[in-house]
């Protein structure tokens, strides 16, 4: 079986957060959650400044903390790399959160529908856009978040956004599963993020890992995180964070 | 060349050396590899090719001197300098549909560059560099995407007509060039003091087509008060922008690009449409997803990214104002013409990429006709100002103001 792994080079991003919207898009995440969060960093005193950026999307680690300290087992580690989150199961806890160092767990503190990106229950946007839509209720949703994925046929991908559950990066199960990469991947104008099977060493992730030196996110913690960094424009410990997404910045 | 820098002519046509016979020869002779650089004598005269004196000519701007004056340090001016080079593959070709082509795949982004005050010489200098290396419409280069054609500001001055009054609300061929433009800010200007410029009329009527001058163009002042004179106003818009929401008397719906099926000119504003005239299809993030200018601040999905007006502050001159990162500041402007003072209040982002003695504001924000874009804060073309001292030399608006920053 596939064992699926990201390669992200960070000599090819350039900050432009496409793989960002591409998520939103593809996984109708509410407002303020962002499975995948590009970093821009700064650092130096002018006139020798220097930026760079940082891609993080779920780290789908090998040895994940985040599904050891799940109470229900509703975070578990599929077969084929993907740690995935069955939203039927969740029960709130936020454990998942707090023993993950990368930060990429995200709760839903209010209704998702209210928390998106226009309340279209709201009486006055409802009448609004009632000529437009014939009576459908925005926001689109894809359809494909609400199937049932993986041998264990179990709700995993992003439909279940929904108030006192906590959601992530899925690796986009719902496109994986069809062949297909994840949308952050495939929308990267600059091909700065490759996916693919890390047990094969004819994939193209393989490829570049062989090409290029890479490290990964606190590789001293023994996560063994399935999202590998190559290339050197990477910031430095005394880096500081500009530009931060989000309404509450 | 001649030692004047004029192009030395044979019976009116241009002339190259040719080092094998040692001898000048008209420019294109067949079988001739011309000299690139070193200097002759032709005739009597001693002469120079024009890549010489070019490289003479820039000798003097070294690394160091220009350092002086940009800030940017001289061993990053080399570093990417000789990235520049290096990348640019000078030599190299592409097959394309069976057709070989140069290929010099280094580009550099210039739109909005002209109008600043010296946005002209920036533009020209930049071009010249990538001329250098053989970039300039080649595959992978820089496109200069229209026919070339000389901006009529630009035009020799003895070409300039400068007639009596009465003038239009352009003010072409008249006394006040170069404030002569069809551009808004100019007309917005003359329209408030029509008799002060020699125009003998106000017009009553405006239309406008896909645009929204109150909210893009500088200053905005002068559009308040200007449009205020106009009996009618119509907008033809796909959405509701600012200037129909203060002024129009007549609001039509336009078809933005992937709707429209009539023929299409670039005097439509849909230039270059026949790319996008296709069926509609899935999303695709291709570009900087940020903002267009203000044309996107109200898509609720990229105003998230970047959600507020920001100015930003060198850190060494935020402290020596008190400021710190996230404090909200006053920022302002001053006509040193008429000693109109503008301000804008903004909240303050600590940044090292820019200079101490500057400050810097995006374009992106100031719309408030839709519920997204409310209280995103000010757009600096509150700050600028149109007209007499404020002008570029291809655009009425310059995009840059001497301002004072401190703490609100």
């Amino acid at each position: 079986m596939a064992r699926h792994g990201m390669v992200i080079d960070l000599d090819k991003c350039t900050g432009c957060r496409a793989c960002m919207e591409a998520c939103k898009v593809e996984n109708n995440t509410p407002q303020a959650i962002f499975w995948m969060y590009v970093f821009r960093f700064e650092e130096g005193e002018f006139p020798d400044t220097r930026i760079s950026f940082m891609p993080r999307p779920c780290m789908h680690c090998d040895n994940a903390p985040c599904a050891k300290v799940c109470p229900t087992g509703a975070r578990y580690k599929r077969d084929d790399g993907l740690v995935a989150t069955d939203v039927d199961k969740c029960i709130g806890c936020r454990y998942c959160a707090a023993a993950c160092p990368y930060g990429v767990n995200y709760f839903n503190w209010k209704d998702p529908k209210a928390n998106h990106y226009l309340d279209w229950s709201a009486p006055e946007n409802a009448k609004a856009l009632a000529p437009a839509t014939g009576g459908a209720v925005p926001p689109y949703k894809n359809p494909d978040l609400e199937g049932r994925y993986g041998k264990e046929q179990r709700k995993i991908a992003g439909g279940g956004h929904r108030q006192g559950v906590i959601e992530k990066c899925t690796f986009c199960v719902q496109r994986v599963e069809k062949g297909l990469k994840p949308a952050c991947v495939v929308t990267c104008p600059v091909f700065a993020l490759q996916f693919g099977d890390l047990d094969d060493s004819a994939s193209p992730v393989s490829a570049l890992l062989r090409k290029k030196r890479s490290f990964r996110l606190r590789e001293d913690f023994g996560t063994e995180p399935r999202v590998h960094y190559v290339g050197k424009a990477r910031a430095s410990a005394g880096a500081r964070q500009i530009e931060r997404a989000g309404r509450t910045a | 060349m001649n030692g004047d820098g004029s192009f030395v002519r044979v019976d009116g046509k241009e002339q190259v050396w040719d080092p094998v016979a040692g001898t000048a020869q008209p420019a294109g002779a067949k079988g001739v590899d011309p000299a690139l650089e070193g200097d002759f004598t032709v005739g009597c005269a001693r002469v120079k090719t024009a890549f010489q004196l070019f490289k003479e000519h820039v000798a003097r701007s070294t690394p160091e001197w220009a350092a002086q004056i940009c800030g940017v340090p001289a061993e990053a001016i080399r570093r990417i300098g000789l990235d520049l080079g290096r990348n640019a593959m000078i030599g190299s070709t592409i097959t394309l549909d069976g057709v070989t082509l140069p290929y010099r795949p280094v580009s550099v982004m210039a739109y909005h560059m002209a109008q600043q005050e010296q946005g002209f010489q920036a533009i020209r200098a930049m071009i010249m560099t990538f001329m250098l290396v053989g970039a300039v419409e080649a595959v992978g280069g820089v496109r200069i995407d229209f026919t070339w054609k000389i901006h009529g500001n630009h035009d020799k001055f003895e070409t300039l007509k400068i007639k009596d009054p009465p003038y239009n609300l352009y003010l072409a061929d008249s006394k006040f060039f170069p404030i002569n433009s069809n551009n808004s800010g100019v007309v917005a200007k003359v329209m408030q003091n029509p008799s002060k410029y020699g125009v003998d009329f106000t017009p009553e009527v405006l239309i406008v087509h896909m645009a929204n001058p109150l909210g893009s163009f500088a200053s905005q002042q002068d559009f308040l008060d200007s449009y205020k004179k106009f009996k009618f106003v119509a907008v033809i818009d796909p959405w509701l922008s600012e200037t129909a929401d203060y002024f129009a008397d007549v609001i039509l719906p336009a078809a933005t690009i992937e709707k429209y099926e009539g023929p299409i000119n670039a005097a439509d504003q849909y230039v270059s449409a026949t790319t996008l005239r296709v069926p509609p299809m899935k999303p695709l993030f291709f570009k900087l997803v940020e903002f267009k200018q203000s044309r996107s601040s109200f898509i609720p999905l990229l105003a998230e990214l970047a959600p507020e007006q920001r100015l930003e502050i060198n850190p060494k001159t935020a402290k020596a104002k008190g400021v710190k990162d996230g404090d909200m500041v006053w920022v302002e402007s001053h006509n040193a013409l008429t000693g109109e003072t503008r301000k804008v209040k903004v909240r303050a982002r600590l940044s090292e990429g820019i200079r101490p003695d500057t400050v810097g504001m995006p374009h992106h924000y100031g719309l408030w006709t839709h519920p997204e874009a409310k209280a995103q804060g000010p757009t600096p073309n509150i700050l600028f100002f149109t007209g007499e001292g404020y002008v570029t030399n291809t655009a009425d608006q310059s995009f840059q103001v001497k301002v004072r920053v401190s703490k609100a």
